[in-house]
């Protein structure tokens, strides 16, 4: 590998890192606590904005920047594809690991305010409003993600015999495989929050709850299907030049064709979150105790049957990490994710270690 | 949205929520609020809405079922039904009314509302017993 590739792929390396503690100094921003939670422990109004949260605030953006140099730091120094592996963690786990720390210390520094005594449901079956478009955007957040690689596996399937020996292996299916993991995920977490969601958890009104989880989802399956559709187009690219029936495309000329509609993504995902900061305001949260709050950003309440709550840090989601199928789901998804990535770090040794140290 | 028949749940209260479930959809029955033929939502909705486990909403529902309140239809939750003729009430069930009557005024006095303001809230109650 040239050294100019080798010293952009470091200089990415340790951008990634630093990902993760950007985001959490973003979430942790302006209006963070509109929720009157801080750092998922219910507080006091205005506790966010006294000298106490602010001293958390700041110690929690230390401690996260830090760590995230550190890990920049073994991604920088380390051999290079493992020490990335290795940086990219550390610096994701600082994250967390940050947030359990100011959690911690947010507990013992305020008194515990109890949530809502009272808990309303409706006995109007059916009472969400229901919009054709928000039901269509639901179905194709659920459909599209894992259609795409289900569809490019068929094809594949149904032309085999045109794809060359060298290219019909893992190194092949192995990325399309993936594409499905992740689309079935989308799928899972868009019908969560559609029928395994407690409406008044996100907004007050029924309506503005459905259309508030539905942005959420469809901006999940946007991120996640945008990927989706790179990782089977680019196996279906790599093939045209042998196998009759694809059109013929030039990586470089995809790359090219797509560039605006990368630049719509980003614009488009940036929107979406800017649409669901702004709805937060009227959100209400969860009613449920700190107690169910395991390092304040995971959910475990074995008691209650919704299956994804709203982060009390912001926008987002958490997952009943109490019900068996959230476990089941989690431990299918990991697991076959964890299989092609071993398989495809095979598939690199097997290569001839195109990466040097 | 104001005016639908709601079930409200306190957590903080030492009555069981199935308990609770019961004597409100009874309430809302008898007070006419859910007429014959009004769909509940099913188990698993009024659940996740009350973020109270499934087992609980089901009890509920059979517990007013075996009363008569209910027809519980598989997949769909449960359906207000009319109930069957009831025998007339014997002098002992008026006797227990009258008692738990006795207790429940007593508790609120205990809890600070005035003899003025008891009396007003039975008067209204019995307004609405004599419209049903």
């Amino acid at each position: 590998m040239s050294g100019f590739l080798t010293v952009t792929l470091r200089i990415l390396a340790v951008i990634v890192c630093f990902i993760p503690a950007a985001v959490w100094h973003w979430m942790t921003g302006r209006g963070y606590s509109r929720r009157q939670t801080f750092f998922g422990a219910r507080v006091q109004p205005g506790f966010a904005e006294s000298a106490a949260g602010q001293a958390i605030l700041k110690q929690f953006r230390l401690r996260i920047w830090t760590w995230s140099a550190a890990g920049a730091a073994v991604s920088a120094l380390a051999p290079l594809l493992y020490g990335d592996v290795v940086g990219a963690t550390i610096a994701s786990l600082a994250g967390m690991a940050g947030f359990a720390l100011a959690n911690r210390r947010t507990k013992r520094e305020v008194e515990a305010v109890a949530g809502p005594a009272i808990r309303v449901a409706s006995l109007v079956a059916g009472s969400e409003a229901e919009a054709w478009w928000l039901d269509a955007l639901d179905w194709l957040a659920m459909l599209v993600p894992p259609a795409v690689p289900a569809a490019t596996l068929m094809v594949l399937a149904l032309h085999w015999s045109q794809v060359p020996a060298a290219s019909r292996g893992a190194a092949t299916l192995l990325p399309v495989c993936f594409g499905l993991i992740l689309g079935l995920m989308c799928t899972a977490i868009q019908w969560a929050l559609r029928f395994r969601a407690r409406s008044s958890d996100w907004a007050p009104t029924p309506g503005a709850s459905h259309k508030y989880r539905t942005y959420l989802g469809a901006m999940n399956a946007f991120v996640f299907g945008f990927i989706v559709c790179q990782l089977c187009a680019v196996q279906l690219i790599e093939l045209s030049a042998s196998v009759a029936f694809l059109p013929r495309f030039a990586m470089h000329t995809y790359f090219l064709a797509t560039f605006p509609a990368q630049g719509l993504w980003v614009a488009g995902i940036w929107r979406m979150r800017f649409w669901l900061a702004r709805h937060l305001a009227t959100g209400s949260g969860d009613p449920m105790p700190d107690t169910c709050w395991k390092w304040g950003c995971v959910y475990f309440n074995p008691s209650d049957p919704v299956l994804v709550v709203p982060l009390r840090t912001g926008v987002g989601l958490s997952y009943n990490c109490a019900r068996p199928t959230v476990w089941m789901v989690a431990t299918a998804v990991t697991g076959l994710t964890i299989a092609s990535l071993v398989q495809s770090f095979g598939l690199l040794a097997q290569a001839g270690r195109h990466f040097p140290n | 949205m104001p005016g639908e028949p709601q079930i409200r749940l306190d957590t903080a209260s030492s009555v069981p929520a199935w308990r609770q479930i019961v004597s409100q959809l009874r309430t809302l029955v008898m007070e006419g609020a859910l007429q014959c033929g009004d769909e509940l939502p099913p188990v698993r909705r009024l659940a996740i809405d009350l973020g109270i486990h499934f087992n609980t909403v089901a009890e509920a529902y059979r517990a007013l079922a075996q009363e008569g309140f209910l027809e519980i239809v598989h997949g769909h939750g449960a359906r207000v039904v009319r109930r069957g003729a009831i025998a007339r009430a014997g002098p002992e069930v008026a006797g227990d009314f009258r008692s738990e009557l006795r207790e429940l005024v007593a508790g609120a006095r205990a809890r600070g509302l005035s003899p003025r303001k008891v009396a007003s809230e039975l008067r209204g109650l019995a307004d609405v017993v004599e419209n049903l």
